[in-house]
């Protein structure tokens, strides 16, 4: 930045703005402010609830402040000061690159922290646009050659194949998908593979693998006088006599939930207007086999689990402008060190180098 | 390997121990200071060699390798400002804080963990060692800053302004290449290059402060205490995101 002042700064009260602006001093106290809302605000938060994060990660920043910051007041009036603070010092970013174009482009040695300022710019409008424009659908669970429609990006995903790394001991190293990203129309868009650090990109979209787990696909009860029934996880199965019977919830091999252990599943018998009227928990252990749904005894003859992949899918229209801010902020560093480098020897003669320029 | 870290570890930190009980000798003889803590250096990164070959990949996780990583940096600085700069006398301070960092990693396992398929990435290695690096240039900044503050000379040719200005330069380049490679990792592993994860928003207030920081340590208002100061307070921030959240939060970069 630079801080120097115009022959007329001190006549024109426009030039006096324009200095405070322009003013190193003014981007530190923001800068200042701002370090200390995010520290204290943080840690508030973090009190408050340690997963704070993820509610917050869970939407685009804007669509977070706009739909669910409401409800945290006043927990959330850091954030709303973080984003007032943030422009602000965003402002000063944009008036001191201004100001260094007008005043001292001729300078190439500053061209480095010129560089540096522009890419911050870029870095900061491409996440205005993501956060305000952007899309977030997570926790997509999928079954090998099954697909879904993600309504919100207007987009079908589809899960080719499931490989799943393991170590010695089971624990999943990694979950490796073939995926195909298509149009409603089922027109492919792309595909490929993706698995921890390499999602697959497609243009602003990003489809990333965020874990893996054993799903029922297919659960087998014996219901009371009418034989074996087969519930499709997550379809509702029919009843003879038009109720239903669906799978709620399932409990892997040692998963507890309360006084119940895995495996098993957890089943609702519904009437056939879809009113929910019994659940119970049907295991594999002698006791738990067998239960009885008001007037129906049921037993569990089996289910049939398999590996699932569970994906988010992110769009965020800023992100092109981030990546190529961060690569000019980046060049702009490189050429600020050569710069640096190459300064002469003391300080003295620098810090004149920098207030005389 | 343990028996070998161990034993690596205690050469190190007797090796700095004599570095810094030598002090006195500092006014006359820089050359035994210096050439202890440049044993105890050679030592270490001998270590971090050999855990490195061992493991295939780079050991910068948990307390006792991220700390000792961090001390790998802070000693080398300072043996090169020692010797560019004829800043020995800083080599005290820079122990005794090395020496409480060692004591500390000292408390963390040793062994060499597997890495954990999220750190499998080239981004991995550019993230941490930019990001020590310039923790290391911020620590050996703040001595200088604090040397300032106290009136005491570090170097014999008065160029403890300049070592400030190149730990606060090139430290915060340094930093923003942490930053932008750990963006770009996270764009990668979550699908988003912000997070609202306490250890990400506390490395971007430390690179907020810096970039405030970086604005003013030329300018003629804000020399001398100011600046020592803000640099002083800088490495509190640097200690408090990196040991701090690491050993008292649930974080992304947990050190428990």
């Amino acid at each position: 930045m630079n801080g120097i002042t115009m022959k007329t700064s001190k006549t024109n009260p426009f030039s006096r703005i324009w200095d405070l602006f322009v003013s190193p001093s003014a981007f530190v106290i923001l800068a200042i402010l701002w370090c200390l809302d995010l520290g204290l605000g943080s840690i508030l938060a973090y009190k408050r609830d340690p997963q704070f994060w993820m509610k917050m990660d869970s939407l685009p920043f804007s669509q977070w402040l706009d739909r669910m910051a409401p409800a945290e007041w006043p927990g959330s009036l850091w954030v709303y000061i973080l984003v007032g603070l943030t422009w602000l010092m965003v402002a000063s970013l944009l008036f001191c690159t201004i100001n260094w174009f007008l005043r001292r482009r001729k300078k190439a040695r500053g061209m480095g922290e010129f560089l540096v300022h522009l890419g911050f710019l870029l870095v900061f409008t491409g996440f205005v646009m993501g956060s305000g424009w952007g899309s977030r659908v997570q926790n997509i669970a999928l079954f090998p050659g099954e697909s879904t429609r993600i309504e919100e990006l207007g987009l079908a995903l589809t899960l080719d194949e499931l490989k799943i790394d393991r170590d010695a001991a089971g624990n999943v190293l990694d979950t490796v998908s073939m995926v195909t990203l298509a149009d409603f129309e089922g027109n492919k868009l792309d595909g490929g593979e993706a698995k921890l650090n390499n999602p697959l990109i497609h243009g602003s979209t990003v489809v990333y693998p965020n874990s893996s787990r054993q799903a029922p696909r297919d659960v087998l009860v014996d219901v009371e006088g009418q034989g074996v029934v087969k519930i499709s996880y997550p379809e509702k199965s029919d009843l003879k006599d038009g109720r239903t019977l669906e799978v709620i919830n399932f409990l892997y091999p040692g998963q507890r939930m309360g006084k119940w252990n895995g495996p098993g599943v957890f089943l609702t018998l519904s009437s056939a207007k879809g009113q929910s009227l019994f659940t119970s928990y049907l295991g594999f252990s002698k006791e738990l086999r067998t239960a009885t749904f008001g007037n129906l005894k049921m037993t569990l003859m089996g289910v049939d689990a398999g590996d699932q992949a569970i994906f988010n899918v992110h769009r965020d229209p800023g992100v092109q402008l981030v990546l190529y801010g961060a690569l000019i902020l980046t060049l702009g560093t490189f050429w600020a060190l050569i710069g640096y480098l190459m300064r002469p020897a003391t300080v003295a003669a620098a810090i004149k180098d920098d207030n005389d320029s | 390997m343990h028996q070998y870290t161990l034993y690596s570890h205690y050469v190190t930190i007797a090796l700095y121990a004599a570095a810094l009980l030598s002090t006195p000798l500092v006014q006359r003889r820089a050359l035994i200071p210096i050439s202890l803590a440049f044993t105890g250096f050679a030592v270490q990164l001998a270590l971090l060699i050999v855990r490195w070959v061992s493991a295939g990949f780079l050991p910068v996780t948990g307390l006792f390798s991220t700390l000792h990583f961090l001390t790998i940096f802070a000693v080398g600085i300072t043996l090169y400002f020692a010797i560019r700069y004829k800043a020995a006398r800083l080599l005290p301070a820079t122990m005794l804080v090395t020496l409480l960092a060692l004591w500390k990693a000292g408390q963390g396992d040793m062994n060499l963990a597997p890495l954990t398929p999220a750190l499998d990435t080239p981004l991995f290695f550019l993230h941490v060692s930019t990001s020590f690096a310039a923790y290391g240039l911020f620590e050996v900044g703040a001595i200088v800053a604090l040397y300032r503050l106290a009136g005491l000379p570090a170097s014999t040719n008065g160029m403890e302004r300049r070592m400030l200005d190149e730990c606060i330069y090139i430290g915060y380049i340094l930093f923003s290449w942490c930053m932008i490679a750990g963006s770009l990792w996270a764009y990668l592993a979550w699908g988003s290059y912000w997070t609202w994860r306490i250890k990400g928003l506390w490395s971007t207030l430390l690179w907020f402060y810096y970039s405030g920081l970086i604005h003013v340590r030329n300018r003629p208002r804000w020399q001398n205490t100011p600046i020592n100061l803000l640099t002083i307070a800088g490495f509190g921030l640097v200690l408090f995101t990196f040991l701090g959240l690491g050993l008292l939060f649930e974080t992304s970069h947990p050190l428990k």
